[in-house]
C-alpha cells in the first residue's frame, strides 16, 4: 500500500460471486472484483496476509486472504458468521453485485520465498484453513511447484458438510505432487474418508520432518494439541509456522489492539514461528 | 541553540506575532482552570498553571474524528480539520509524549495522516514547569521539568522575562524573523534559569522507573496483576488521560443510508477492548488487563522503542478514582 495515501481508507470492491462452503451455512466464500482495475494491481499480496473487508454501517474486520497471489482479477476470502457479529452477519447478507469496502494486504506472510527446496507440511483445522487454501493453490501453480520439496496437506473439519473448498480437496487428493489427507472428526453414512481428530493425524500421517517446515492454521485448541505430534516428529519451534488471530481496528500497528506480549499480530504478524510464539506469550496475553 | 529574552510586558505584541501565523491554541483560564483552548485576543495567554488536566495528545488525535464518509455511491475520505499553527505552553512530558506518538503514528511503513497533519502544521512552544504537582515524577521516565524533546522552542517563565530557547530549525525560524520582539538575555537571567530548573527537578521524589523493564520480564504471576488490580474499576480514566496512551477504535454512525466512519479512543483497561465473536477474551480479567497497561508502557515500549511510554505526568495517579498508582506499581514490580 501506498504511503503517502491514506490507509485507513478502502479500495470499493464489488461481490462477484457467493459461496455457501458448509452445511450449516455459517461459512461462505466471497469472491471480490475491484471496482477500479489499477486498486487490482496495488492489492498485490503474498500467501498468509489478511485484508479489512468494510461494510458500510456495520463496520471493517481482519479476514485471511483465501485466494492465491496467482489468481488474478479478484480476491477471496472465506467468512464465519456468528450470529451475535455485527460485520459478519451484515457481510452474510451481502449479495452478488453489491459493492463494499477493502483494505490491504496488511501483515507479513508465510515466509515461502525462504522454504524454496524445503519439504513443506501443512496442517489446518476448521475454518482457519482459508491462508493455507491460498498457500496450497500458490504452491501448486506450475510455475511454483518445482521450487518446493514434497508437499503434504492434514487438514480435518467437525463433519464432512463442515470441510472447506470439498471440490479443491477432491482435485488435491487426485494429484500426484501433493498428498492430501483429509479427516473428519466424525463421519456420515456416506464418508468413506478418514475419521479422527487432526492432531492423530499428524502422528498417523507422519510426514518426515527431514529438511521440512511446517505450517499449521487452526482454532487453538487445536493447535496446542498439535504441537507435540510435530515436536514428537522432530519438527522444531523454529520450522513450525503459525498464524495468530487478536481483534483489530487499524491493521496496521497503531490502534494498540491486537498485540501479543511486545508483538502487534497485524503489523509483526500474523505469520509467526511457534518459538517467537511462545516467547510472546511469555510477556503477555 | 542560543536562547532569547521577552520582557513580559510585551506578551501582547508576542501574542499577536503568534496570532499571525494563523490558528493559536494556549493556556487560557476558564471556570475549569486553565485549558488549553483557542487563544483569539493579545490578552488571552495565561503564564501561571501547572499543567492541563486533559493531555495536550488531543490537539493531535482528538478524542473523536471523521474519517470517511459514505453513501451507496461509495467511500469518501474526509479532509484533516482543526489543524493548529501554534500550541503554545505545552509542559515539556507532554512534548516529550507527542514525541513518542510521533514514532507510533509514522513508522517505516505507514503513516496515520490525521495526527501527522496536524503535527507537522503546528509550531510548538512548550513551557518549563516552575513547580512540580505532587504526582510528578518525570525525572525518572527521561524526562525532566525542562526537558526539550517533542518541542520546536522551550520557554522559561522568570517572572518578568519570558526566555525562550528554539530546539529545532523551525523553532529558530520563528524566533529569527521575531527579533525585534527580543533581546539578549543577561548573563543573571541565563543563571536565574539555570537555578530554577535545578530547584523544580530537586523537588521531584524518583520512582523505580529505569528496573522496571528487566523486573517486569518475570512478571507473569496471575496473581500479582490481580492484586494490584484488586479495585479497578476498568473505567479507563488512566488511559484515556494518559500522555502516551494512543489506542483507538473505529465506529461506524448511519443515519437512513449515509453515514461515516468515526475514529474515537480506546482503552486496554475495558473488559471488551479484545473480547471476540466468538466470546473468546484474551484479557478478560482485571490483572490482565492491568498486566498489559504496565507492560505496554514499560516493558513493550522499550523493546519496540527503547524508551517507556510513560513520561510521568501523574495524571493517571491523580484521577484513579479506586487510587491505583503506578509509581506504586512499578515499586511493587522491583521490590
Ligand atoms: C488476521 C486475522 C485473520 C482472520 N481471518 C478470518 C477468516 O479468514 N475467516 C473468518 O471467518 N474469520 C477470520 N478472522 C476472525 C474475524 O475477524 C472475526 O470473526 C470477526 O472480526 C468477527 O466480527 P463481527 O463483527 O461479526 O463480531 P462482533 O463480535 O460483532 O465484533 C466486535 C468487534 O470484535 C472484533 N472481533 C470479534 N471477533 C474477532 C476475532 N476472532 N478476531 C479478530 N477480531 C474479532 C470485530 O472485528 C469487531 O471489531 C480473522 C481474524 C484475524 C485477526
Ligand atoms: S502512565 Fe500515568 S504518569 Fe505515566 S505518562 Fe501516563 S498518565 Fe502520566
Ligand atoms: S483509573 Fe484506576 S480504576 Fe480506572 S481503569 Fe485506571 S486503574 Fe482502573
Ligand atoms: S490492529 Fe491496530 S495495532 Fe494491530
Amino acid at each position: 500500500m501506498n504511503t503517502a495515501a491514506n490507509p485507513y481508507v478502502p479500495y470499493k470492491v464489488r461481490v462477484e460471486k457467493v459461496t455457501v462452503e458448509n452445511d450449516e451455512k455459517d461459512l461462505k466464500t466471497f469472491r471480490f472484483a475491484f471496482c477500479d482495475k489499477a486498486d487490482e494491481q496495488k492489492f498485490a499480496h503474498k500467501c498468509g496476509q489478511f485484508a479489512m473487508l468494510h461494510v458500510a454501517g456495520a463496520g471493517e474486520i481482519p479476514i485471511g486472504i483465501a485466494s492465491s497471489p496467482l489468481d488474478k482479477g479478484y480476491a477471496e476470502f472465506t467468512v464465519k458468521r456468528y450470529s451475535t457479529g455485527l460485520v459478519t452477519t451484515a457481510l452474510h447478507d451481502m449479495a452478488e453485485g453489491d459493492t463494499m469496502g477493502l483494505r490491504g494486504p496488511l501483515g507479513n506472510s508465510f515466509p515461502l520465498e525462504n522454504l524454496k527446496g524445503k519439504n513443506l507440511l501443512i496442517v489446518g483445522g476448521g475454518f482457519a484453513f482459508t491462508t493455507l487454501r491460498a498457500t496450497i493453490r500458490y504452491l501448486l501453480n506450475d510455475s511454483v511447484r518445482k521450487n518446493y520439496g514434497t508437499i503434504t496437506v492434514i487438514y480435518g473439519a467437525r463433519s464432512p458438510g463442515e470441510l472447506l473448498y470439498k471440490q479443491e480437496l477432491s482435485e488435491w487428493q487426485r494429484r500426484s505432487d501433493v498428498a492430501t489427507h483429509v479427516t473428519v472428526d466424525k463421519g456420515d453414512a456416506s464418508w468413506k474418508g478418514r475419521e479422527g481428530f487432526v492432531p492423530a493425524v499428524v502422528s498417523q500421517v507422519a510426514p518426515s520432518s527431514a529438511n521440512a517446515h511446517c505450517i499449521v492454521c487452526g482454532p487453538p485448541i487445536m493447535l496446542k494439541f498439535t504441537m507435540p505430534p510435530l515436536l514428537q516428529l522432530g519438527f522444531t519451534p523454529e520450522t513450525i509456522i503459525t498464524s495468530q488471530e487478536r481483534r483489530m481496528s487499524c491493521g496496521i500497528g497503531k490502534c494498540g489492539r491486537c498485540n501479543i506480549g511486545p508483538k502487534y499480530v497485524c503489523k509483526d504478524g500474523p505469520v509467526f514461528t511457534y518459538a517467537q510464539m511462545m516467547e510472546m506469550e511469555k510477556t503477555g496475553s | 541553540m542560543q536562547s532569547v529574552a521577552l520582557d513580559i510586558k510585551n506578551l501582547r505584541k508576542f501574542t499577536a506575532a503568534l496570532l499571525k501565523l494563523g490558528t493559536v491554541r494556549g493556556p487560557v483560564h476558564s471556570p475549569a482552570g486553565v485549558v488549553l483552548a483557542d487563544i483569539t485576543t493579545q490578552s488571552d495567554l495565561a503564564l501561571e498553571y501547572e499543567n492541563f488536566k486533559l493531555p495536550p495528545k488531543r490537539e493531535f488525535f482528538p478524542q473523536c474524528e471523521e474519517i470517511t464518509r459514505f453513501d451507496a455511491s461509495g467511500v469518501r475520505e474526509v479532509p484533516v480539520s482543526g489543524a493548529a499553527d501554534v500550541i503554545f505552553g505545552v509542559r515539556p512530558c507532554d512534548a516529550l509524549a507527542l514525541s513518542h506518538l510521533d514514532r507510533v503514528f509514522t513508522d517505516d511503513k505507514y503513516t496515520d495522516p490525521y495526527y501527522s497533519k496536524r503535527r507537522g502544521a503546528a509550531l510548538l512552544i512548550s513551557l518549563a514547569c516552575n513547580k512540580s504537582e505532587a504526582a510528578c515524577f518525570c525525572t525518572s521516565t527521561g524526562g525532566s521539568p525542562s526537558s526539550k524533546q517533542g518541542a520546536d522552542i522551550i520557554g522559561f517563565n522568570l517572572g518578568t522575562v519570558l526566555l525562550l530557547e528554539p530546539v529545532t530549525a523551525r523553532g529558530q525560524a520563528f524566533v529569527k524573523k521575531n527579533k525585534s520582539l527580543f533581546r539578549d538575555p543577561s548573563a543573571k537571567e541565563l543563571q536565574k534559569r539555570e537555578k530554577q530548573e535545578a530547584d523544580v527537578a530537586g523537588q521531584i521524589p524518583g520512582v523505580a522507573v529505569q528496573q522496571a523493564p528487566a523486573a517486569l520480564s518475570g512478571k507473569s504471576d496471575p496473581a500479582f496483576w490481580e492484586s494490584i488490580a484488586e479495585t479497578c474499576l476498568s473505567c479507563g480514566a488512566c488511559t484515556f488521560l494518559c500522555p502516551t496512551c494512543h489506542c483507538f477504535d473505529f465506529n461506524d454512525r448511519t443515519k437512513r443510508d449515509a453515514g461515516s466512519r468515526l475514529r474515537v479512543h480506546d482503552a486496554c483497561m475495558f473488559a471488551s477492548f479484545v473480547r471476540e465473536a466468538s466470546g473468546h477474551n484474551p484479557r478478560g480479567k482485571k490483572g490482565e488487563r492491568m498486566r498489559q497497561r504496565v507492560m505496554h508502557k514499560f516493558s513493550y515500549a522499550p523493546e519496540n522503542f527503547n524508551t517507556v511510554f510513560c513520561v510521568g505526568c501523574g495524571r493517571c495517579v491523580t484521577a484513579c478514582p479506586s487510587n491505583i498508582d503506578i509509581r506504586e506499581t512499578l515499586s511493587k514490580v522491583t521490590a
